[in-house]
């Protein structure tokens, strides 16, 4: 056996997350692993909470490892940051990719941190042709350095910082000509920005170019009492979403969907629920996609 | 691989630094908000970016949060973070960041404490996910070898006794070991002034176990009693069952 063999059989499988999959935090853990429901066919992880972290983060990943294929998805490389890439934190990340096998990366169409200090939260890029250009360099500098697909996450946003060029969709489209990068299609933020911004997010994700979807995001949300509704990901899935969700499965195909759960934490019976839930959405979207394809075969 | 480099986007990069200095400014500049457009949204970042910070800090020093009360701890996170925004991408650091500057001044009055009780609670905190690790070759521990300590082990010397929590915070000297168990519990192990000179020689490494117990002895002037060689058993058992003590450099 030659040295690269040896590697390639010490990796896990090429990532291929399929189905619903949930995202992996240290308040489902226990149930996840112990009850593993056969709805939950992936978990997603956020690079930044195992990189450098020892004690029970680490067991979990591994545990996580050795019975689910496991997707990352960042929170601090937003990919309009303006700060220079940080070398030796992508190092880490790109080791961790290769551990997966992972065949992409994402991260958010926002920007995080400057002059070296973090928001630790997404805050919203304008809408302009500097943008583009900006998350278009990062992009391709993230793909050189971690040498997978990366995928942008459209970001929730509650307001536009100065003067917009173009809308979000148009934004989101450039960026991705731009960069020649694939999407992770987050649903809920969406939902949420066509609420607080008044668009159609139907004509939104009709505009997505579906052979860029390489996974999708599904969560919940809270509406103030003004009306403005705010990304929380502490709230159930709302009804607007599922449906929002069904008509992205139709316009893009099947890709992995991930419900994002990330505090006021329900019974792990009643997550499951929206998993399930989920699950029936994205098999009968497929279904319904075969029967109609039928007649095309026959002929 | 190339170097990481940004091109220079002025009017991108005049917007982004207007945002962030409306988030972590002490008071917002109008004129950032008037440049920024919506300016009730932008102070919505500021209060979702503040709170979140703000709710970390408080979940890691429950204690510290419960003494002085959510507001006064909310006021002392708003005030660092307008000094000092953080610089780590790890959010679990960010509580190192804010808290450790601030810690030695927290004493009060009314809470003579809390200085200790801020320092006990950091200590736990990054116990918890602390990731570093011996590059020495472990051997089974054997008293004529160097000891290796987890690194993991915070030594904290208290002037209160805030690592009691079942009764009245009392003033003393406290010699307390903060480290993460082999099975992820943070074990917070309060013992008497020859362990704890014998466990700080131990940790450095330095010399032999019996040397160290032996310089520990010399520093305090006193001879190793069979009540210290007691207690140093119990300690010592105790620590190499539940990964305090890792065994001992092969060399």
């Amino acid at each position: 056996m030659t040295r690269s063999d040896d590697e390639r059989t010490k990796r896990a499988p090429t990532q291929r997350a399929h189905g619903v999959g949930l995202g992996l935090r240290h308040e489902l853990s226990r149930d996840l692993f112990e009850a593993r429901p056969a709805e939950v066919g992936w978990v997603e992880i956020h690079p930044e909470n195992f990189i450098g972290r020892g004690g029970s983060f680490a067991s979990m990943l591994d545990e996580a490892r050795a019975r689910y294929d496991v997707v990352t998805h960042g929170l601090t490389q937003c990919v309009g940051s303006p700060d220079p890439l940080d070398a030796t934190y992508l190092r880490s990340l790109r080791e961790l990719l290769r551990r997966q096998n992972a065949r992409w990366h994402s991260e958010h169409l926002a920007w995080g941190n400057l002059g070296g200090r973090f928001s630790h939260d997404l805050l919203p890029l304008p809408f302009t042709r500097a943008a583009v250009r900006r998350a278009a360099e990062t992009i391709r500098e993230l793909r050189e350095r971690l040498e997978v697909d990366i995928a942008i996450e459209n970001a929730s946003y509650y307001g536009h910082p100065g003067e917009a060029e173009m809308n979000e969709i148009e934004f989101l489209g450039e960026v991705l000509e731009a960069a020649d990068c694939k999407v992770l299609l987050d649903v809920n933020n969406v939902w949420v920005n066509s609420k607080n911004h008044g668009f159609d997010p139907r004509a939104y994700v009709s505009r997505v170019p579906a052979e860029r979807v390489v996974q999708l995001h599904v969560a919940g949300h809270f509406v103030r009492t003004d009306g403005l509704i705010i990304d929380t990901h502490a709230e159930p899935v709302c009804e607007g979403v599922y449906t929002l969700l069904e008509h992205t499965l139709a316009h893009v195909g099947e890709v992995p969907i991930l419900l994002e759960r990330d505090g006021n934490y329900p019974a792990f019976s009643t997550l499951l629920d929206e998993v399930r839930r989920l699950d029936a959405i994205r098999t009968r979207v497929r279904d319904e996609a075969r029967i109609s394809a039928l007649p095309e075969i026959r002929a | 691989m190339s170097t990481s480099t940004r091109t220079v986007e002025p009017d991108l990069d005049r917007t982004l630094a207007s945002f962030e200095r409306a988030i972590f400014a002490p008071t917002v500049d109008e004129a950032d908000l008037r440049a920024l457009g919506s300016r009730d949204r932008v102070l919505l970042y500021r209060e979702l970016v503040r709170s979140r910070l703000r709710d970390l800090v408080a979940s890691a020093l429950p204690r510290v949060t419960t003494t002085i009360g959510r507001p006064a701890l909310d006021r002392l996170v708003d005030q660092r973070l307008s000094h000092a925004p953080p610089t780590t991408r790890f959010f679990r650091e960010v509580v190192l960041e804010v808290v450790d500057p601030i810690a030695p001044g927290l004493a009060s009055e009314a809470h003579p404490h809390l200085d200790d009780l801020a320092r006990l609670e950091l200590a736990q905190w990054r116990a918890i996910w602390d990731d570093r690790t011996t590059d020495a070759t472990l051997v089974e521990f054997d008293f004529g070898k160097r000891p290796v300590v987890s690194p993991t082990m915070t030594r904290l010397e208290l002037d209160h006794s805030v690592h009691l929590t079942d009764r009245p915070i009392e003033r003393g000297r406290f010699h307390v070991a903060v480290y993460r168990r082999r099975d992820h519990v943070i074990e917070t192990r309060w013992m008497n002034g020859p362990l704890a000179a014998i466990l700080d020689q131990w940790r450095a490494g330095e010399l032999s176990a019996i040397d160290g117990v032996r310089a520990a002895m010399s520093s305090l002037g006193r001879e190793p009693t069979p009540e210290i060689v007691d207690q140093m058993s119990s300690l010592l058992a105790e620590l190499l069952e539940r990964g305090g003590l890792l065994g001992c450099r092969a060399q």
